[in-house]
């Protein structure tokens, strides 16, 4: 049983970590102790996101992705084509076995000693096995280590180190309709989708949860930290209707919320639709006419599916979503922040597409996506100056004494019998990143997951 | 430039073939004397996957396919 983590000043978390007075300290940012505990209590048990199976689609395909600080090998074995997921380090010396980002392979051989493992993770190549192991190492004891549990989710990959975790669905709780549909083609077909390739990676220096608990569930920030590019319309529809840097969407009756579920630690800004249906399609794409008429035919498609049901909250113009701990979700990117140390993050760039646009629509997307989005992107560039002075900011003996304020909309959360699962709040408030950190410390004092699940619910 | 490696100790690693490009179809010649057809490679250049075509030590293990790592790959023959 883990013991409750202390603090600078031996305090417990729960007093630095204030969620009914929307009060967190700032040494959760910045303490390396608490950031192992993080690594070994969160990023050891929850589920994490991979990648997508489009990323492997061929036997002995393999791409490199991250669980937490590790890395693993998202690899589909070469004769039964399954998925696997291995952490990268041979089990001789812990070498990594594989040093590229993707490709294909028949084996993973270490270059350290030459132990060589196949696609299904099997240790199948010893050196000098006869004249120096004498054949008596069992090797089936020495394959790859391999996740606990997998879920390929309607095209995404997830995975957990911990046996005792509940199921996939059981995990993302109320927000398993809306990952679906983030992973469904704009035409609403599951498993329509592709990622652009490469993915894209890049370090900033901040802790994981300065993007990773504020990304989705901020609206406050837009309009302050985004001023000059919503001035400069990055947007596909340039200066059209004022101008965004998000493409138009057509309006239907629909309420939008920020949403944080306090049991399971999910959250966003997304979307209650009153009526069913999908959204009727808006010409925005002025200067590539002919994206506009691929997403026409699409959104009809879209239309006749959906007829007669209502659209989940998120993804495709309903707003975007953190999945516990550290994933953002949305239909057309995907956004993981690794922890990399207490003061680093690596930040991962994927972008869905659809898997049948034609190239015009693809070359459209990768560029707006480019333009918008990742290292070079003007939004999170604007983002990147936040994060990256807050951290040191916070890093001072006078400044850990001061609290973060998450007290906006503190006390007005409500709930709708559309979505019952979640708190609900007027769409700029901090909701989901309450919500968040009420998850973060239960994880944090969690034992196991029998101290997790089924959730203990909160009054 | 094909080389021959020593047939008598295991352990000497500097002469070895460079495996990378060796195609399928190959044979080879091993330390343990045996003649294999390589059936891939992995391009790693640690390892090749093989076909025993002749074993003088173990007839019973011709058609059988195994793994030769670069240190027991001697010539291509």
């Amino acid at each position: 049983m883990a013991s409750t983590n202390q603090s600078r000043g031996d305090r417990s978390l729960r007093s630095v970590v204030d969620v009914g007075s929307g009060l967190v300290g700032r040494e959760v940012y910045v303490n390396e102790s608490i950031y192992q505990q993080e690594l070994e209590q969160i990023f050891a048990r929850a589920w994490l996101f991979i990648g997508h199976e489009s990323q492997v689609p061929n036997p002995g395909d393999f791409m490199v992705s991250r669980m937490g600080e590790e890395e693993v090998i998202l690899v589909r074995d070469r004769r039964d084509k399954q998925l696997h997921i291995f952490l990268n380090s041979c089990r001789h010396k812990g070498m990594k076995v594989c040093r590229y980002d993707d490709g294909n392979t028949l084996v993973f051989t270490c270059p350290f000693h030459g132990w060589s493992y196949d696609t299904d993770g099997r240790l199948v190549g010893v050196p000098y096995y006869d004249a120096a192991y004498h054949g008596e190492m069992d090797k089936s004891k020495w394959g790859l280590h391999e996740v606990a549990q997998m879920c390929n989710y309607y095209g995404s990959i997830w995975a957990t180190w911990d046996p005792k975790a509940p199921s996939f669905e059981d995990y993302v709780g109320a927000y398993a309709p809306s990952i679906r549909h983030c992973f469904q083609s704009t035409d609403g077909e599951d498993n329509g989708i592709e990622l652009f390739n490469p993915v894209v990676k890049w370090r900033i220096p901040t802790n994981w949860k300065f993007p990773g608990f504020s990304f989705a569930g901020d609206a406050a920030h837009g309009a302050m930290t985004h001023r000059s590019i919503n001035v400069a319309a990055i947007g596909p529809q340039g200066s059209m209707e004022g101008g965004s840097r998000a493409p138009m969407r057509a309006d239907v009756p629909s309420r939008k919320f920020s949403a944080g579920d306090f049991d399971l630690g999910h959250g966003g800004q997304n979307t209650i639709y009153d009526e069913p249906g999908a959204r009727p399609y808006m010409d925005t794409w002025q200067t590539i006419p002919e994206v506009d008429e691929y997403f026409r035919k699409t959104a009809e498609a879209k239309q006749k599916k959906y007829a007669g049901q209502h659209l989940p909250p998120g993804g495709h113009g309903g707003g975007h979503f953190c999945i516990f701990p550290n994933v953002i979700i949305d239909h057309w990117r995907i956004l993981p922040w690794h922890p990399h140390g207490v003061g680093v993050t690596e930040s991962w760039r994927m972008y869905p597409v659809d898997k049948n646009a034609p190239k015009v629509v693809k070359d459209a997307l990768r560029r707006y996506a480019m333009r918008y989005c990742g290292p070079t992107g003007m939004t999170e560039s604007d983002d990147m100056e936040n994060w990256n002075y807050c951290h040191p900011a916070s890093m001072g003996t006078i400044a850990q004494r001061l609290p973060y304020n998450f007290e906006m909309g503190l006390g007005h959360g409500q709930t709708d019998e559309q979505w019952p699962e979640m708190t609900l709040n007027y769409r700029i408030s901090e909701e989901p990143a309450r919500a968040r950190f009420s998850r973060w410390l239960d994880f944090m004092e969690a034992g196991s997951w029998d101290d997790l699940y089924p959730v203990k619910k909160k009054s | 430039m094909v080389q021959e490696g020593s047939s008598e100790d295991v352990s000497n690693v500097n002469d070895t073939l460079a495996l990378q490009d060796i195609p399928e179809g190959t044979k080879v010649r091993l330390r343990s004397g045996a003649i294999a057809e390589v059936t891939a490679n992995p391009r790693d250049g640690g390892w090749l996957f093989i076909r025993f075509i002749e074993h003088p030590d173990d007839p019973s293990k011709v058609g059988e396919d195994d793994m030769a790592f670069c240190t027991d790959v001697l010539a291509i023959v």
